[in-house]
């Protein structure tokens, strides 16, 4: 149980980092496509 | 690699703008699923995989709802968008970007963890019934976690700025920006390998100590793609520009001078370009009598296509400085038959913007000089008893005119400075 808690706690850090960072991307793209578009 | 970022992004904008929603819906869905089918842990029964896809469906609705929302809020900018043709230059303000914009402003990462993690969590406490309430408190942890860094972001970023080694990162240039990009790609590429073994496992994944040696390593790559992303974020938030942007026109260098008081907003509005021999009107060759007939066309389906705007009474006009007054005259007098009675030129201010990713760049920035098209009307961009000058042959040129509603718009910055000290 502890290493599932251990697993959970991980897999929740990882996939919170990861969207959290995924989105940041996305949205630096979002602002590269604005920019090029000159707005 | 912002220099290929914008070609890539040249790219995609020749598709067209609608392809950008549903990719950004797809991607979104693909992070909430490859979360929710790595975490669920009994993803080879139907009902664990049935568990699993629900954090993905609910994301998908939201950001569909979100998107259709966005839609109805701005259907008349849409519909601009769509009679004005596929000519993205004709009037670049209401081309479907702002909602594009608007759809990046939303707090999105709030709606992924808001739909995605419940989802997850249900997953969780189905499979782990003995741990299930244990993960719901760590979820609401994390969701508040992540609340707290956004509005460490937004509101108290430049105090972690100034203790944080930015001034380094500024200096390091475009290049490291390529290696801060790489811990992400490497985040979102192991994303899939992880689904693929979790998977492929017969290892009972509850027992073995490799399912935590995963999920740690994972983390770590995603701490360090977390980190290496502020600098992305920020500039992203703070609107600063990504590169110096290569226009097709520059303004004369004697405006780099003026100071930014006496510019005003730049209006969404035709531009009159007077650079060369033949005129252009938003890009297609005019002569006078076609520029007011088209003006006038346009000041009358102005309120068709904007119906929640002002009414078209503005003209922007590229001139250089030495341009005379009497080549200038017809083209205006054209527009102020056509019913616009404000013009104003536009220039170009040389400024530097500082960035996270890449420095700091040259990022000039719009400046609009208002002149009246007739002494007979008054403009709000003047005080009443001094009206601005007007376009005539007292300025015989577009520098003289240009110096003199420079002097009237700092005149009137002044006196309204005096008014709201009062």
């Amino acid at each position: 149980m502890r290493r599932d808690l251990v697993t959970i706690a991980l897999a929740l850090l990882a996939a919170t980092l990861g969207a959290l960072a995924a989105l940041d991307w996305l949205g630096y793209g979002l602002h590269a496509l604005s920019w090029a578009h000159g707005s | 690699m912002s220099g290929e970022l914008l070609e890539w992004a040249q790219d995609v904008e020749r598709f067209g703008a609608p392809v950008l929603a549903p990719l950004l819906i797809v991607t979104a869905a693909l992070i909430a699923a490859g979360v929710a089918i790595v975490t669920a842990p009994r993803a080879r029964t139907s009902s664990g995989r049935a568990w699993a896809l629900a954090p993905a469906t609910l994301l998908t609705l939201g950001a569909a709802g979100c998107l259709a929302a966005l839609i109805a809020e701005d259907r008349d900018q849409l519909l601009a968008w769509v009679l004005e043709g596929s000519s993205r230059d004709v009037y670049s303000g209401s081309a479907p970007w702002p909602l594009f914009m608007q759809l990046r402003m939303l707090p999105l990462v709030e709606l992924v963890l808001a739909l995605a993690i419940p989802g997850t969590a249900l997953a969780y406490a189905r499979a782990f019934r003995r741990v299930g309430p244990l993960f719901l408190m760590a979820a609401a942890v994390s969701i508040a976690a992540a609340f707290a860094v956004g509005w460490l972001d937004a509101e108290r970023l430049t105090l972690l700025r100034s203790i944080g080694p930015h001034e380094a990162w500024r200096a390091a240039g475009a290049e490291w920006a390529t290696l801060r990009l790489a811990p992400v790609v490497v985040a979102l590429l192991c994303m899939p390998a992880l689904v693929f073994l979790r998977w492929r496992s017969h290892v009972s994944w509850t027992t073995s100590w490799r399912a935590p040696a995963i999920a740690g390593s994972l983390a770590a790559l995603a701490a360090l793609a977390f980190i290496s992303t502020r600098g992305h974020a920020a500039d992203a938030r703070r609107w600063t520009p990504l590169a110096t942007r290569t226009g097709t026109w520059v303004a004369p260098s004697e405006l780099a001078s003026i100071p930014s008081s006496a510019c005003v907003e730049p209006a969404i509005a035709p531009v009159l370009d007077l650079r060369e021999e033949v005129a252009r009107l938003d890009g297609m060759r005019v002569d006078p009598e076609t520029t007011r007939e088209n003006l006038a066309t346009m000041r009358r389906n102005w309120r068709i296509l904007h119906p929640r705007g002002e009414p078209l009474d503005v003209v922007r006009l590229i001139a250089p400085l030495e341009r005379e007054w009497p080549e200038l005259e017809p083209y205006l007098v054209a527009a102020y038959r056509a019913g616009l009675t404000r013009a104003r030129f536009v220039f170009r201010r040389p400024a530097i913007a500082h960035t996270d990713v890449r420095g700091p760049i040259d990022a000039p920035r719009g400046c609009d000089v208002p002149v009246r098209l007739s002494p007979y009307i008054d403009s709000s961009e003047y005080p009443r008893y001094e009206p601005g000058p007007f376009a005539d042959e007292r300025w015989p040129t577009v520098g003289a005119l240009v110096r003199e509603a420079t002097r009237h718009r700092l005149g009137y910055a002044y006196l309204r400075s005096l008014t709201s000290a009062w």
